[in-house]
């Protein structure tokens, strides 16, 4: 028995490295960020970018690898359809990893003290609804029930909503100039991004669950 | 000898049609290679015909009595009709047309078995009937058993796919034993085959419409069938393969494709959705009245031209 599911195993491994993979690049984009938040600009943080960048494009390289072999030889076209579409949306969050410390350390932005710490908090909703899906989509090749996670991911997402809205708020009633307030605008729609990107993908998981219900 | 001819004729137009009706969704969805198909059913084709194709035979030559050169013409009669509706984009299904066939002859010898023929026209209608009625009790019965099963999607993959190879070969196990009496039943009356050599040289003629000439109709019908999921297809392909032997075995002759349009009926009936519409339904009694019919006339006309008494 163990011999038919071996090609098929060998893709879960190379699904639950990709994962892995990403975690490295959430570890490297909290550490990252954070520099990038607590600190004036100095030039430093370029390194910690490009470190990103790196386990960001390592994550491309093995979905890549996962998806060329999902061709040649897994899956009925039904469900390759389904995990391929699934690959495809988890992408975007590592990719947004990147473009986040990019566009941080490119435009130079400048985080006011007064906002640092909800910044950060921001960052650590997000995270949370990634770890979650992570788990999810692990769940669809290992048989186990992911309905909690995917009702934590939804919690996660509307309070990530919750602290976006606030921030916005506090931003544009403080006295910086307003195409400061604009950039930060857009950094903190950017973190919301990861648990919306979460969110999406979860419905995607979701649907591929329910499909194979009878 | 040459008689034999419009046997394998048949068998070959049989074959290249009506494997289709059993792999053709698996094919068209590539769930299964068209080779594997083809070797699947060539293969199991066979093994129906000479395991189980006896009692159709028995059936069919119980119908009319023949002589070596009526068996020729039903046999031509049958071919030529299949193939011409097949030109014309008509349903047709091979054991109405042989039947017609046969009778055509009947009328003509004046020698009709009526309770051989009513035990036959119930049986057409008893196919797609009981392919609705499988369907309805397998879709719920297997999905429950594959919902409980603590499986992931590479597994439930794997049962799927292995389930229409099986579910495949099997119908082509049921075809090779329902429709070889079609093709070399009318030889054995006639003494010119025994059974065994009319079950080897029947299911080895479908076996080569199969293998020569299957492509085209499998990727038609299922590209007919694809709004199928790969379990429903699944399912329709079982119910099918079950209804067809369950026939082989009365010793009726039926369609496979009349088989196959209930169980998607039946899916539709289940799902909530028009799989079938007025077109298909006209489509089944048109294989019911108008393919004997036509094989009949032929029959009948053919005998007296080229056997002028």
């Amino acid at each position: 028995m163990g011999f038919f599911w071996k090609k098929e195993q060998s893709i879960i491994d190379k699904i639950g490295l990709y994962l892995d993979q990403i975690n490295t690049a959430q570890d490297l984009f909290r550490r990252s960020m954070e520099e990038l938040i607590m600190t004036e600009w100095d030039g430093k943080s370029e390194e910690s970018v490009e470190l990103v960048h790196r386990a960001e494009s390592r994550a491309d390289d093995l979905r890549r690898a996962i998806e060329l072999e999902l061709y040649r030889k897994a899956l009925i076209p039904e469900s390759r359809g389904d995990v391929l579409g699934l690959l495809e949306s988890i992408d975007k969050i590592p990719g947004m990893f990147e473009s986040l410390c990019y566009q941080m350390s490119l435009q130079k932005i400048l985080i006011p003290k007064d906002f640092r710490e909800r910044f950060l908090q921001l960052i650590d909703v997000n995270l949370a609804a990634w770890e979650l899906l992570k788990e999810a989509v692990l769940g669809l090749f290992y048989s186990r029930d992911v309905k909690e996670n995917i009702d934590e991911i939804d919690n996660k997402e509307s309070e990530s909503d919750r602290v976006e809205r606030g921030l916005i708020k506090d931003i544009f009633e403080c006295s910086l100039d307003k195409a400061d307030k604009i950039l930060l605008k857009e950094i903190v729609v950017n973190i919301g991004n990861i648990s919306d990107l979460a969110q999406a993908t979860t419905d995607r998981l979701n649907l591929a669950i329910v499909k194979r219900r009878i | 000898m040459y008689r034999l001819l419009s046997g394998i004729f048949m068998g070959w137009s049989l074959g290249s049609n009506d494997s289709a009706n059993i792999f053709g969704t698996a094919v068209f969805s590539k769930m299964v290679r068209y080779r594997t198909a083809v070797a699947l059913c060539a293969v199991f084709v066979m093994v129906g015909a000479l395991l189980e194709g006896q009692e159709g035979m028995h059936t069919l030559s119980g119908l009319v009595k023949q002589t070596q050169n009526s068996a020729f013409v039903a046999s031509l009669a049958a071919a030529l009709t299949v193939t011409m509706m097949t030109l014309l984009k008509l349903p047709v299904s091979t054991s109405q047309a042989m039947v017609g066939a046969i009778l055509g002859i009947g009328i003509f010898s004046g020698n009709v078995n009526l309770s051989g023929l009513t035990k036959v026209v119930l049986s057409w209608v008893g196919t797609p009937v009981g392919t609705v009625l499988l369907t309805l009790l397998f879709y719920p019965l297997i999905g429950k058993i594959l919902d409980i099963l603590p499986i992931n999607i590479f597994t439930r993959d794997y049962i799927l796919k292995f389930g229409l190879l099986a579910a495949g070969s099997y119908g082509a196990y049921a075809l090779g034993a329902n429709n070889v009496a079609n093709v070399t039943g009318v030889y054995i009356e006639t003494g010119q085959l025994n059974v065994f050599q009319a079950s080897l040289l029947g299911g080895a003629s479908i076996a080569l419409g199969a293998v020569t000439y299957s492509k085209n109709v499998m990727l038609t019908v299922g590209k007919k069938l694809v709004k199928l999921n790969p379990y429903s297809a699944f399912i329709a392909v079982l119910s099918q393969a079950i209804v067809v032997h369950f026939y082989a075995k009365v010793g009726v002759p039926v369609s496979t494709s009349q088989a196959i349009i209930g169980a998607v009926l039946g899916i539709g009936l289940l799902k909530g959705a028009q799989t079938i519409n007025m077109k298909t339904l006209v489509s089944i009694l048109f294989g019911w009245l108008g393919t004997p019919l036509v094989a009949l006339i032929l029959s009948y006309f053919m005998y007296i031209l080229i056997f002028p008494q």
